[in-house]
């Protein structure tokens, strides 16, 4: 009992720091002290522990009859996008305003027999053999010029559905009927709780762009906070752009400091899962920030930060126009930046933050 | 003793005399005071040449010394030494006589009635006596006239003035001495003369009239004679040819008799209108189309390495003819043509009638002087053309067709143009040079310098003109810069040059823009400026900064030209780009402004040569890109019934289409107001095109081609182009109202191109209409082209009016044949 109460005391210690967990989203219900609104189009689905928050970009699916010449005998219908093909035949979609060096993503489930060949602008991008089983395929759309045709062509009778063409994004969200835009999805908390001086927050993110090869052309939020005097822009963020993932917090002047780490640069996940903490704080004039990725990769980097303003907003998963593309869970924001070993210790727990830290 | 003193003051006397007899200065002017007076003969052949050469001296002497000498009558002159202008009688055509007489110093020269300060063709007078001033002023004051205007003279200053003995003549060696285009619309009065007076003061003239403007379009006018009689005229594409595309009137078959006896006829009644007695033109109209006849190509030379014929002997052969029935009537007429185009190689095998003076033309010498294979023929040419010949002239466009205003400064250029019209005995010249002085600078002082004669070291003479214009500090820099001004044009010429036969000119642009401009103004501009800053004289500063002017302008016009390039050549045009494009328009056009209101400047008609060689400086131009709508984008209709193609247009399938529209001007994306719609339909592997031509003058269509090889392009036509998509070829149909079809496919060598497409058209009251059927398979193997989009445009020419109108369905700001301008189309 005597070892137990010890090391009860030295966790407790270990934890009892100046970090205290202000906000806490732990994905199991759609509500959450301090959280204002998780958009209706956030979904929970199944997490690192139990559920989390499935959190995707505004898109449409522009994969519509309207825009579509089918050959003789193939078909498109319905909400799920059913497409039927014949043999020898081919759906065509022609785009005449596509940025060129962007990335798209076409996206179906298919069955049937024979080979689906997908190509644009007369090149093959992608090819899949056909089986009883609906399998999923996905081809990236990334053209050279500013138009070109999609086509997909079977050799034999095939069943395509979910077929869905998302521009500027390079991998498939879960399929969206066409034509209509997907509803924005972010979750309002209570700007007091956040802290632009000094935090961090712990979470878990799953997202199909967190793999060292990822291909995109649009940026991803985690969270921003915008102030009364920032126009609508936001003065701290932590993003996804140029390849690599971005925390960034911007003062009054003179200019914004940020830290990052290129997506190349990312340990081993634990299936798909990665852990990040996000520390900040600001001191005597200057502001340091640092990323630790499952516990051990540590990024830093500091630099002058004055007239820190207090926020008007905070909102996880967006950040205008980006959005964080991926599962969420045990979201957690924090008072003060957490240690290299309180990070590990999160890490390792094997256990959802909401029992390692009591609000 | 009184003896030996009376006998040394007798010599003393003889000396005295004799040095006053045997030409001892003659002090004029002293302190800037003079007891000299000015008298002109109000008796003269034609008085005022001596009324000007005479204020020439009085103003010229006042400049220089201070001392304003009076102008009298030779009754009051009261025994005053004078200068006496216009006394004496001079026969050498345009000559002069100076000397000193006494204490008089007289100038005389060869003068005639006529227009004096206008040395117009028919009119303009003779003007001895006024050469003869300026000769002795530049020779005895140092005295130039660079540029027209006070602040294009250079007048040294001294406050005494002695004139030595002098007894000589001059005159000019070639006795045809025309500086063309010198003035514009819009000068005022005072421009206008003060451009004439240059000219005069340069000693530009002539001993004869000379006339070889494009007579046949006003001697045989289509309007009055191709109804009655077509076999007047050309025979071209296998019939008499009746249009007239680019408005220079048409041609006629010289081989026609009758046509000649009318033309003759025609001709003699206009000379005999004449007030004054003047030169005759022969010369066929401009733009090629000559007969194709038998009778007319028997004539001919031989063919060059293109496929065009030599025709020099026919043309000859004309000429003779032409003289043999005018001279009849009018024995001494003179009568004049120039060589060119079609008819520039002196290669003739019969002698031309000794009354016919021949002006032979090389445009662009401004460029192509620089290729030593060039001035080889050229000189090999004139000879060729002095052996059959009484007289010969030379012309040339040196700057091209209207120049740009870019820097062009060219003494060794002129010069060696020189040597060749000298060693070919060639004694005239008429140069259009309408560039402005702020981009030519010297050039056209040097053409009249050149043209007179006289200039015995080459180098010195270059030396004194820079030194005299410049001053001082600016010479030695104006020198460096007109040396790399020559230098570039130079390297580019000898990297080859392009000729359009018809039109006689050299493509120098756009060329000029990448090759020779870039980077010029980054170098001169400081160094000309440091030497503006440094020179006191009021006029040298004022030449330099004209130079300085023009190079700005012309370095805000290469980064123009970068722009269009960036905007015109792409399909995705930047509409920053397009952006700053429009703030390079509106700073040019405020440099234009300035080079215009300079004195003595007279720009071209810039803006007609940007367009006639569409190079796309048009402020529309650039806000059509900028628009929601610079990029064109359609579709096929798919059509489950097909229509009869026999250009009516008909059927109900043409009206459920929506039509693409073709009105926007292929140069500048202007609208105009009678277009055409186009309605484009796929049935299975075929092409559908419906198109409806508005024509409000249809009586005017006189298309006329219909063979295989007819230049449709000529009459009113379509033009459709097709880039399938993922493949590198374009592929041209073009037809004309009448249903002939010319086809093309532009990538390839030999361009060929047999679709097997069925063309029909139709004409209606106020419109003409064609429906064309066009296999898919003729322009790609791909199979599955549904869905496949492909670049395409549709373009007109309207020839019912003049100008044409040649419009688009997607402007390309240039030729047709742009596919980076097509329009976007899917194939549903």
């Amino acid at each position: 009992m005597k070892k137990s109460f010890l090391l009860a005391t030295v966790f407790a210690f270990a934890f009892a720091h100046a970090a205290e967990l202000k906000l806490y989203i732990d994905g199991e219900s759609r509500k959450a002290p301090g959280v204002i609104k998780i958009a209706s189009g956030i979904r929970q689905v199944p997490g690192r522990f139990g559920k989390a928050l499935l959190i995707e970009r505004r898109t449409i699916n522009f994969f519509t009859a309207a825009d579509l010449i089918l050959s003789d005998g193939a078909k498109l219908s319905g909400k799920n996008n059913n497409l039927t093909l014949p043999a020898g035949g081919y759906a065509a979609l022609p785009l005449t305003a596509i940025r060129p060096k962007s990335v798209s993503t076409l996206s179906f489930l298919y069955r049937g027999e024979g080979k689906i060949t997908v190509s644009f602008g007369g090149k093959t991008l992608a090819e899949f053999t056909a089986g009883k089983e609906f399998k999923k395929g996905e081809a990236l759309v990334i053209p050279e010029e500013d138009n070109g045709t999609l086509r997909i062509r079977s050799e034999k009778a095939v069943e395509l559905t979910q077929v869905m063409f998302d521009k500027n994004i390079g991998w498939s969200n879960t399929y969206h009927a066409p034509g209509k835009m997907r509803t924005v999805d972010c979750i309002d908390v209570k700007p007091e709780l956040f802290n632009p001086e000094s935090g961090a927050i712990s979470c878990w993110i799953k997202a199909p762009w967190l793999r060292k090869d990822a291909k995109h052309s649009t940026a991803i939020a985690l969270c921003d906070a915008k102030t009364a005097t920032s126009n609508g822009k936001p003065r701290f963020y932590i993003c996804v752009w140029s390849n690599g993932v971005n925390l960034i917090t911007q003062s009054k002047a003179p200019k914004g400091v940020s830290c990052g780490l290129k997506l190349n640069e990312l340990p081993a996940a634990s299936e798909g899962w990665y852990h990040f903490v996000f520390n900040w704080k600001a001191e005597k004039g200057f502001m340091n920030l640092s990323i630790i990725v499952n516990g051990e990769k540590v990024f830093k980097k500091n630099g002058v930060c004055r007239d820190i303003e207090k926020v008007k907003s905070f909102t996880v998963g967006y950040v205008t126009g980006s959005y964080l593309n991926g599962i969420l869970d045990d979201f957690g924001l924090f008072t003060a930046p957490l240690s290299e070993a309180e990070a590990k210790k999160i890490f390792t727990a094997k256990a959802p933050l909401g029992t390692l830290y009591k609000k | 003793m009184v003896n030996r003193m009376k006998k040394v003051f007798f010599v003393l006397c003889c000396c005295l005399a004799v040095g006053v007899l045997s030409g001892a200065a003659l002090p004029v002017v002293k302190n800037s005071k003079s007891n000299y007076c000015i008298v002109f003969n109000p008796k003269s052949a034609n008085p005022e040449v001596a009324w000007r050469a005479a204020k020439d001296l009085q103003e010229y002497i006042f400049k220089a010394t201070g001392a304003k000498l009076p102008m009298v009558k030779a009754e009051a002159r009261k025994g005053r030494p004078a200068f006496l202008v216009g006394f004496e009688k001079v026969t050498v055509p345009e000559g002069f006589v100076v000397k000193t007489s006494g204490k008089d110093i007289i100038i005389s020269g060869n003068d005639t009635k006529g227009s004096v300060l206008n040395c117009h063709w028919a009119s303009g007078a003779r003007t001895g006596t006024w050469h003869g001033v300026s000769d002795f002023l530049e020779k005895q004051l140092g005295v130039r006239w660079f540029f027209p205007g006070e602040l294009g003279e250079y007048v040294p200053k001294r406050k005494d003035w002695s004139v030595p003995e002098l007894n000589y003549t001059g005159a000019p060696r070639f006795v045809h001495r025309a500086l063309n285009y010198q003035t514009r619309k819009g000068m005022s009065k005072q421009q206008v003369e003060q451009n004439y007076i240059f000219n005069r003061r340069n000693r530009s003239g002539r001993a004869d009239s000379w006339c070889g403007w494009h007579n046949w379009r006003h001697n045989l006018p289509k309007e009055k004679y191709f109804k009655d009689h077509p076999e007047y005229f050309a025979y071209v594409g296998g019939r008499r040819y009746g249009m007239d595309p680019l408005n220079h009137g048409l041609q006629i078959c010289t081989t026609n008799p009758e046509a000649l006896d009318v033309l003759a006829a025609n001709m003699i009644a206009e000379v005999k209108k004449r007030p004054v007695k003047s030169m005759l033109s022969l010369s066929p109209n401009d733009g090629g189309r000559q007969c194709e006849c038998d009778k007319c190509q028997a004539l001919d030379d031989g063919v060059r390495p293109d496929g065009s014929r030599i025709m020099t002997t026919r043309m000859m052969t004309y000429v003779n003819e032409m003289a043999k029935r005018i001279t009849k009537v009018l024995p001494d007429q003179k009568m004049g043509m120039y060589a060119y185009s079609h008819y520039a190689e002196g290669v003739s095998k019969v002698k031309v009638h000794p009354a016919v003076t021949m002006m032979e033309v090389l445009n662009d010498t401004g460029l192509s002087y620089y290729r030593a294979d060039i001035r080889k023929k050229h000189l090999e040419n004139l000879k060729n053309w002095r052996k059959s010949l009484n007289r010969l002239y030379f012309y040339s466009f040196p700057e091209g067709m209207g120049g740009l205003e870019l820097p062009c400064c060219q003494f060794n250029n002129i010069s060696m143009l020189y040597d060749n019209l000298y060693a070919a005995d060639v004694t005239g010249f008429s140069i259009n040079n309408s560039t402005s002085y702020g981009a030519a600078a010297l050039n056209n002082y040097f053409y009249l310098k050149f043209a007179w004669g006289g200039i015995k070291d080459k180098e010195k003479f270059y030396e004194e003109t820079l030194r005299d214009c410049y001053g001082k500090a600016g010479a030695p820099v104006m020198r460096g810069y007109f040396a790399d001004i020559e230098s570039r044009l130079s390297k580019f010429a000898n990297r080859g040059l392009k000729e359009n036969r018809d039109l006689g000119y050299i493509s120098r642009y756009p060329g000029v823009f990448t090759d020779v401009y870039p980077g010029l103004a980054e170098k001169w501009l400081p160094k000309l400026k440091a030497a503006a800053a440094a020179t006191k004289d009021k006029g040298q500063k004022a030449r330099i900064q004209m130079s300085i002017t023009n190079l700005e302008y012309c370095q805000v016009t290469v980064a123009l030209y970068d722009r269009a390039i960036k905007v015109v050549k792409t399909s995705k045009p930047d509409v920053k780009v397009a952006a700053e494009a429009l703030k390079l328009i509106a700073k040019r056009k405020e440099y234009f402004k300035k080079m215009r209101a300079l004195p003595s400047n007279s720009p071209a008609d810039t803006v007609k040569t940007e367009r006639n060689f569409r190079i796309p400086f048009d402020a529309n131009v650039f806000s059509f890109m900028m628009a929601a709508n610079a990029r064109k984008s359609g579709s096929t209709t798919r059509i489950s019934s097909v229509p009869v193609v026999d250009g009516k247009l008909d059927e109900a399938l043409w009206k459920n289409i929506k039509p693409l529209r073709i009105h926007f001007a292929k140069d500048n994306g202007d609208i105009f107001k009678v277009g055409a719609d186009l309605y484009l339909a796929r049935h299975k592997g075929d092409l559908y095109l419906g198109i409806r031509c508005e024509e409000p003058l249809v009586d005017k269509i006189l298309d006329s081609g219909r063979r295989a090889d007819s230049k449709v392009w000529n009459e009113n036509c379509i033009d459709l182009f097709f880039a399938p998509a993922g493949q590198k070829g374009v592929y041209q149909l073009a037809f004309n109202s009448l249903g002939t079809v010319r086809t093309f496919r532009k990538d390839t060598k030999d361009g060929v191109w047999n679709p097997k497409a069925v063309v029909k058209t139709f004409r209606g009251k106020d419109f003409w209409s064609a429906e064309v059927k066009l296999p898919i398979s003729s322009m790609t193997a791909v199979k599955d082209f549904a869905g496949d989009i492909w670049g395409m445009n549709f373009c007109r020419v309207r020839r019912t009016v003049q100008p044409s109108e040649y419009s688009c369905w997607s402007p390309t700001f240039g030729d047709f044949n742009r596919p980076e301008r097509f329009g976007r189309v899917i194939i549903k």
